[in-house]
């Protein structure tokens, strides 16, 4: 009995059963969800001067208000209308969802833990990204509805807007550090991390993450004084909180990807510390929380640009700058001779 | 080792049997919008064939520019249209036809060759001969692309 129970420990710390399941897998995404749509409700009822969640376990400031929540969404009846395109009315939330997690497979923890290495990994980790849009414009017109259709479109033209610019800032930081690898250029940034070096990339790809996942204030395809709650207007229960999560989800995949290619990843920590993954992968979450905490904060702060607003930051500012960035690298290159 | 234990035989067929299915239906199913999503997965597909032929980085932008992209367009731009009755023109005989003397064709040409992979692609090789040996074909396709966007860029502020 006991034999067994070593061996299943040893198999879940494998990195492949790892990290797919625990961190950065489906565990801590779990986890993550609950947290941050507490703090976002917290956030910004601190903003406006309200109390927010409160009543379920008052002691912690009602922190587990989003389990009830989620019950709530649990044993909730899923209703389908009658006119919607039945199979992919269904088939999108969990396409949407898993789409959104599946990155999470290609990110290191530490210089010794990871599911997977490529000498590609960072473009692999773009590319999984940039599928989910599909089944948004998807669900949107699975939906039969014109709010939904109209989310559906919005979030088709945020796709145009920021895929360009984000790609372009993510390989600007490829071009610096010579290298698609996710490891490696986390284990580059042991000195100077790369948010000082190329800081016009850094900037670039935070704005263009929160438009990635539909943050204020580029909350357009879900604007809910406009169009309800865009393609998401005819879920419900369960499968509602699929897709709202999945938002989310993208959220703290590009965070982590953010903060192993400008933050130094599990960097400052000594060489040391590096044999167990847990300190390391508890430095990059702490990262990545911190900057999916600005995301939720910026809900409080920042009005909704409209979409042809969003299109010209996407194609006039962002655009230009990535490219910026770019040369800034190649630069730094040049210079230094290879970081 | 049997050909049937081989994980990578094993993924070649149901990438390729994903490929055939997902274009049979990109043809015959009633709905655009279905359609297109089967054209993704017919991308995904075909992505995988690309990556046991051992071009990963070919694999990786078939999936970003003809799944990602190019699919996101096309649904984008047929979920604002009304179905249309789609037309069958009575060539079903022909094409059936067609298609067995294009399998036959192909077996008899293809069958010397192995599913195994050539040589492993690596980007930086590939960035490097791009640079030195076909830099005149990099220019011109890098014009052609520039030529394009500005294209672009006249229609969408209508200056013609």
């Amino acid at each position: 009995m006991q034999d067994l129970l070593s061996f299943l420990i040893s198999l879940l710390f494998r990195p492949c059963i790892f990290i797919p399941l625990i961190f950065p897998g489906l565990t801590v995404i779990f986890i993550m969800l609950l947290m941050i749509i507490w703090l976002e409700r917290k956030i910004a009822a601190k903003v406006q001067l309200r109390y927010g969640p409160l009543y379920v376990f008052k002691p912690l400031g009602g922190v587990i208000q989003t389990v009830a929540d989620l019950l709530k969404d649990l044993f909730q009846e899923p209703i389908i209308p009658k006119t919607v395109d039945k199979i992919a009315f269904l088939l999108t939330p969990i396409m949407l969802f898993g789409l959104a997690y599946l990155p999470t497979v290609v990110i290191p923890v530490s210089p010794t833990f990871y599911a997977f290495r490529s000498d590609l990994s960072l473009l692999l980790l773009l590319t999984l990204t940039t599928l989910a849009p599909i089944f948004t414009v998807l669900m949107g017109w699975a939906s039969n509805n014109k709010f939904s259709l109209i989310g559906g479109l919005r979030e088709g033209y945020l796709v145009i807007s920021y895929e360009i610019p984000m790609f372009l800032s993510a390989l600007s930081m490829a071009v610096l550090y010579g290298s698609l690898d996710l490891v490696d250029i986390a284990e580059a940034q042991k000195g100077i991390w790369g948010l000082f070096l190329n800081p016009v990339a850094g900037i670039s790809m935070l704005v263009l993450i929160y438009m990635s996942t539909g943050k204020f204030p580029f909350e357009i395809p879900e604007a809910e004084s406009e169009i309800v709650a865009g393609a998401y207007t005819e879920y419900s229960g369960i499968m509602y909180g699929l897709v709202m999560g999945a938002s989310y989800v993208k959220l703290y995949v590009l965070s982590l990807v953010y903060a192993i290619l400008f933050l130094g990843g599990w960097n400052p920590l000594p060489a040391s510390m590096m044999d167990n993954p847990l300190l390391p992968g508890a430095m990059l979450f702490a990262k990545a929380f911190i900057l999916i905490a600005i995301g939720v904060f910026l809900r409080a702060v920042y009005p909704r640009f409209r979409i042809d607003q969003a299109m010209n930051i996407g194609w006039k500012m962002a655009l230009p700058f990535s490219i910026l960035a770019i040369f800034i690298s190649l630069g730094i290159v040049t210079i230094t001779g290879g970081m | 080792m049997s050909l049937w234990s081989n994980p990578i035989t094993m993924i070649f067929l149901l990438s390729s049997t994903l490929s055939i299915i997902a274009a049979i239906f990109i043809v015959y199913h009633k709905s655009i919008v279905y359609s297109a999503f089967f054209l993704s997965m017919l991308g995904v597909g075909n992505a995988i064939l690309f990556a046991l032929l051992g071009f990963p980085i070919i694999s990786l932008f078939h999936l970003s520019v003809y799944v990602g992209a190019a699919v996101t367009f096309i649904l984008f731009s047929v979920a604002m249209l009304k179905e249309a009755p789609s037309v069958e023109p009575p060539i079903k005989a022909l094409a059936v036809l067609s298609v067995i003397i294009l399998t036959i064709i192909l077996i008899k040409v293809l069958s010397p060759f192995s599913a195994e992979p050539s040589f492993f692609l690596n980007y930086r090789e590939l960035t490097s001969l791009l640079v030195t040996k076909y830099w005149f074909a990099l220019i011109v396709a890098a014009m052609a692309l520039m030529t394009a966007l500005i294209g672009a860029i006249t229609i969408a502020r209508r200056e013609v």
